[in-house]
């Protein structure tokens, strides 16, 4: 089977931006592209979940492809609500390695502060099972973290101030990260005491409304930071269907795909970026990751294993808490600082990291992918 | 306060009011069952951050209940004081959504 690698990466700062969504989209790619020394596109594959809604364009795949001079390469939006960025690649990586394409682009982007707050709101809850009694008894995405991670508590012993240690490590990695949303150092007291959102989740326990872009150029061979696997699963997209509410059963089954497609287990891995949408997202990620026993994630929190110095960083460039969530750029973004941390210059660099994994989740359970990567000639 | 659940008598399995079919045997012909409208609070949320159209009851309880017939639905709770495991019965259906309160 023949390798495939990551050789260009490009990225918008995040958070709240004057920036059309074509603009930022154009910035991402000619950075990739221009990394990658402007090699020939095949094809380009843009992850966005709402632009129709939120920034009143679609057809990003063409425009995108007009804008950048490649002809006619075949190009198409993918959407999976905020892990429409891992879908998107797992596209481009897919049929590089089936050998149809040897070089194509993925991009992902989102405009969202362009939006009232309302219009964001349902645009948001269309990625919920609407059609069902539970869209109509007021249950948010965030509603759904909250419930589950009340139970959680009560099941495990967890407290408040675990989820709290969640934010607080990402927000000190998104110090450190220049394009990061938020980059103020922030205290423990003022996250246990930020205004409640969903109990127990409080503002700094959710991820915030962010307009940015990533991309990445992806080409059949060992010329950059090579992608080891793909693994992609679904689940119900509905929490009173859940049959283990404190369990998310597509993180668990892409991670064990990509885990067995690489034949690589949690113990190999050295860096993460997983979809920590809500603190407590993060917590129930590291154990269905199998990177620590389910019901201990907290407990692993606690004792500082999720970061530098502990037993695997989690979350580096700051997570979709600090660094900021612009939907459809997410997947991409988390795998740019893979990139970055396999190639040695990433912001927060991890000493001697040889493979990484980025896990972008859709909805709250309804799509996960993983994605697995090897340092260039490691 | 009437709350129903479809039930397939093929695959004996109780399925939520709203669904189309059953997903185990591709029948359409599912039979409506009666439920008491009684359960067990299994967890819970107050959420302050709540969508338009629900913004003048912010801030309102969502519940996750256990129902005595072994379904598990999506609720609203109209209280004050909630904990896990608290039982609890049907008051109303606002539109398609349940409410619960005290028993």
């Amino acid at each position: 089977m023949s390798s495939v690698s990551v050789i260009g990466r490009g990225i918008t700062s995040f958070g709240k931006k004057e920036a059309s969504i074509k603009s930022m989209l154009i910035q991402a790619c000619k950075a990739a592209l221009l990394e990658a020394g402007r090699p020939r596109i095949d094809a380009v594959f843009v992850g966005n979940f709402g632009s129709g809604t939120l920034a009143n364009q679609e057809i990003l795949g063409s425009m995108l492809t007009n804008e950048l001079g490649l002809g006619n390469a075949p190009s198409m939006k993918v959407e999976g609500a905020c892990a429409s960025g891992g879908l998107a690649f797992r596209q481009g990586y897919q049929l590089v390695k089936a050998g149809e394409y040897d070089t194509v682009l993925v991009a992902g982007a989102e405009k969202m502060t362009g939006s009232d707050t309302a219009t964001i709101t349902n645009a948001i809850n269309l990625a919920m099972d609407n059609d069902s009694s539970e869209g109509a008894s007021g249950l948010t995405f965030p509603g759904f973290f909250g419930v589950l991670a009340n139970r959680y508590m009560h099941e495990y012993g967890a407290e408040k101030k675990h989820l709290a240690m969640v934010a607080l490590k990402n927000r000190t990695y998104a110090m450190n990260n220049p394009i990061a949303q938020f980059r103020k150092e922030i205290s423990m007291e003022e996250i246990m005491h930020a205004r409640p959102v969903t109990e127990p989740l409080g503002l700094f326990d959710c991820s915030p409304i962010t307009d940015g872009a990533a991309a990445v150029v992806i080409q059949k061979g060992e010329g950059g930071v090579e992608v080891l696997a793909s693994g992609q699963a679904s689940g119900t997209p509905l929490m009173q269907e859940a049959k283990d509410l404190l369990h998310i059963p597509a993180t668990y089954e892409s991670g064990k795909r990509a885990y067995e497609a690489a034949g690589l287990g949690p113990t190999d891995i050295d860096v993460v970026e997983l979809h920590d949408c809500f603190s407590m997202t993060e917590i129930i990620a590291i154990e269905e990751l199998g990177l620590f026993e389910k019901g201990k994630g907290w407990e692993a929190v606690e004792a500082g294993k999720t970061k530098h110095g502990g037993m695997v960083p989690v979350n580096t460039s700051g997570g979709l808490l600090s660094k900021g969530h612009p939907i459809g750029a997410t997947g991409i973004a988390q795998i740019i600082q893979i990139v970055d941390q396999l190639r040695g210059n990433a912001v927060n660099q991890v000493d001697n990291a040889r493979i990484g994994l980025a896990q972008n989740l859709g909805g709250t359970g309804a799509y996960s992918i993983v994605h697995l990567f090897r340092k260039r000639g490691a | 306060m009437q709350m129903t659940a479809k039930y397939c008598s093929n695959c004996d399995h109780i399925l939520h009011a709203d669904k189309y079919h059953c997903p185990i045997c591709y029948t359409d012909e599912l039979e409506l069952m009666e439920l008491s409208g009684y359960g067990e609070v299994y967890s819970y949320t107050k959420i302050h951050a709540a969508p338009k159209s629900l913004a003048h009851l912010a801030p309102y309880f969502i519940i996750l209940v256990d129902l005595a017939e072994g379904l598990r639905v999506t609720a609203r709770y109209q209280g004050e004081d909630l904990e896990i495991g608290k039982r609890v019965q049907l008051k109303e259906v606002d539109g398609r959504a349940y409410v619960f309160g005290d028993v």
